[in-house]
């Protein structure tokens, strides 16, 4: 007991400072250069009540770099972080599986599938959020046709949930492949969606952070206040109606909350791998399963996680920009081995 | 005194398949009730239905004299607890962790865990003396171990009545009888227990009653332990039953292949 409260209190004295530091540093490191003092000034002064800090002989051209383009662009980074670990660890409890990600159930293709429409309708050149709500309105259908697929008399085996996902996924990610393919001439579209694939957070603005940051909450909330539920599914589903926990409609909160958080990051940040599989599993290594503490912990080490690949992603090659899926599986992946081979050599000692 | 659970004609079906036909069956408190029977006779499939995990296709349930399909699942959770055969973990949660989930049906979504409840899961803990492990992780415990720490979940709940589902199958002797022991001091101290089990030597020597099933049928309804006619479990397992009695006088069973019948009879 008193060795696990020190680990949490640890992680959590590691972690939240990393976290802003992190985020602070993504602010301060850009193209144009900056002195530390004019960024402070910019954030204080907008963070503050009116007339404390005094924005005397700052730039407008400046302010507007601080705060309209690159602290928007941090926060999402961290939002979809957390969005996809939270959505991870509520995908490998439901399926009493480790190597569970966000996506499974079809909330990700389903994404994927609704903003390449987007690309190719036009659509998302109307507005600037028509393709998140694209992407959001994808992911909750395809996981409304799996989980319809997988009902018989309002009973949902996970096992053939995971299934119907498996199956719609492919099928949709073949659609959206037809899609692309077919727009391919129209290279300006079709380099728009390939980028948009492999993740990216460029431009984005206020209006991605206010699209996202309420379904992440939303979803965190709501994760958090059935967390116990979540435990005991992750006995067996006999256990936990034994226990008192309504096993069906809880199944289906679950699902539902995974493709909603799922949704809204892939909406804002398109196709990021890995953080929803690697954070949660490394949080449970240090700290448990127990859901009350894999939560919380894990959307923060997602957030951290991703704020530092998107500040990677920015800084490893200027000024061209690397894609952040491409970061996020770059350092992911080895971290992902890293892991399974410890597990591995632990479960052989 | 009124049962504490009440089956009358319980059918459970999965799909088109029947699982389970007209079972009949009451538990009081301070009972403890063996359910034998073949493999496929419908053990599990009936302490499913009693838990009211698995719905009744027909027939009635009563807990505590009120339906049991029409209570909430946490009210039925703090008067009936189940521990089922599947002890699989696939995460290291701790002991601790595990006993304290049997305290889900009272505690409320906002709440923390009371002074009462961590009372509650140190005492089912200890009573099934796991309380030394309480820190271990449970995919490193034995199968002994492991099914002791999912008995004392279930007595974290402080439940009225509780159903084992082959609590022994995988344990040694010596185990094996500490959970049979167990399952009789909890009766004694007024719990309801219903256990299926393959061991009826023991079974008889520790329970008061038992019911046998075949092929989802009630083919002994519960009756005293010490009164099984040898006929009925010759009948129902399709062996010969030797019975001997130890020196208290209580019969015990040496049970042969009927086609040994020749050679040793």
């Amino acid at each position: 007991m008193a060795n696990s409260t020190l680990r949490w209190g640890l992680f959590y004295l590691v972690t939240l400072p990393l976290l802003g530091v992190s985020l602070l540093v993504a602010v301060g490191i850009g193209s144009t250069e900056l002195p530390w003092e004019t960024i402070l000034r910019v954030l204080l002064a907008r963070l503050l009540p009116e007339g404390w800090i005094s924005t005397e002989g700052i730039s407008n051209a400046d302010a507007v770099i601080v705060w309209m383009i690159r602290l928007p662009r941090a926060l999402v980074a961290a939002l979809v972080g957390a969005g996809l670990a939270l959505a991870g660890a509520i995908m490998q409890g439901l399926f009493r599986n480790p190597l569970a990600e966000p996506g499974l159930a079809g909330a990700g293709a389903g994404a994927v599938f609704g903003a390449v429409l987007a690309f190719v309708a036009g659509w998302s050149a109307t507005t600037v959020i028509t393709l998140p709500v694209c992407a959001i309105a994808g992911s909750l259908l395809s996981l409304l046709l799996v989980y319809a697929m997988a009902t018989r008399a309002g009973i949902t085996p996970v096992s053939t949930l995971l299934l119907a996902g498996i199956a719609v996924s492919s099928l949709l990610s073949a659609v959206s492949s037809l899609l692309i393919s077919l727009n391919i001439m129209n290279w300006q579209v079709a380099q728009e969606i390939v980028f948009w694939m492999m993740g990216g957070l460029e431009a984005r603005t206020w209006t991605h952070v206010w699209l996202c940051a309420p379904l992440v909450a939303l979803g965190a909330v709501f994760a958090l206040l059935h967390a116990r539920e979540l435990d005991l599914l992750q006995q067996g589903e006999d256990v936990a109606a034994a226990f008192g926990v309504d096993v069906e409609s809880d199944k289906r909160m679950f699902i539902f909350l995974a493709a909603l958080l799922t949704g809204a990051s892939v909406a804002v940040a398109g196709s990021v791998a890995f953080v929803g599989l690697v954070a949660p599993h490394a949080v449970r290594m240090l700290l448990g399963p127990s859901s009350r503490t894999l939560l919380p912990a894990s959307a923060l080490g997602g957030a951290t996680f991703l704020v530092l690949c998107d500040l990677l992603a920015r800084v490893v090659h200027p000024p061209t920009e690397l894609r952040l899926g491409v970061v996020t599986a770059l350092v992911g992946g080895p971290m992902f081995i890293w892991l399974l081979l410890r597990r591995y050599r632990e479960v052989s000692a | 005194m009124n049962p504490l659970l009440q089956a009358r004609n319980l059918c459970v079906a999965r799909g088109a398949c029947t699982l389970l036909h007209h079972v009949s069956l009451s538990l009081q408190p301070a009972d403890f009730l063996v359910i034998a029977g073949p493999n496929g006779s419908g053990k599990s499939t009936l302490l499913r239905a009693l838990a009211g995990i698995w719905p009744a296709a027909s027939g009635e349930l009563l807990l505590d004299g009120k339906p049991l399909s029409a209570s909430h699942r946490k009210d039925v959770a703090r008067l009936l607890s189940y521990v089922p055969q599947d002890t699989r973990m696939d995460f290291g949660f701790t002991v601790r962790e595990i006993v304290a989930m049997g305290r889900h049906p009272h505690v409320r979504r906002f709440a923390s865990e009371t002074r009462a409840d961590r009372h509650a899961v140190d005492e089912a803990m200890s009573l099934c003396d796991v309380i030394h492990l309480r820190h271990r992780t449970v995919n490193t415990l034995s199968g002994g171990e492991r099914q002791r720490v999912m008995i004392a979940r279930c007595l974290a709940a402080q439940p009225r009545c509780i159903l084992l589902d082959e609590p022994t199958a995988s344990l040694d002797l010596a185990h094996a009888l500490g959970i049979f022991q167990l399952a009789r001091d909890l009766a004694a101290q007024g719990c309801a227990i219903a256990m299926a089990t393959h061991d009826l030597n023991s079974g008889l020597r520790f329970a008061k009653s038992l019911l046998l099933l075949s092929e989802g049928r009630v083919a002994l309804p519960a009756q005293d332990a010490a009164t099984v006619p040898p006929a009925v479990l010759e009948a129902v397992f399709g062996v010969r039953a030797q019975q001997l009695l130890d020196a208290d006088g209580n019969p015990h069973y040496l049970f042969h292949r009927p086609s040994s019948a020749a050679t040793h009879g």
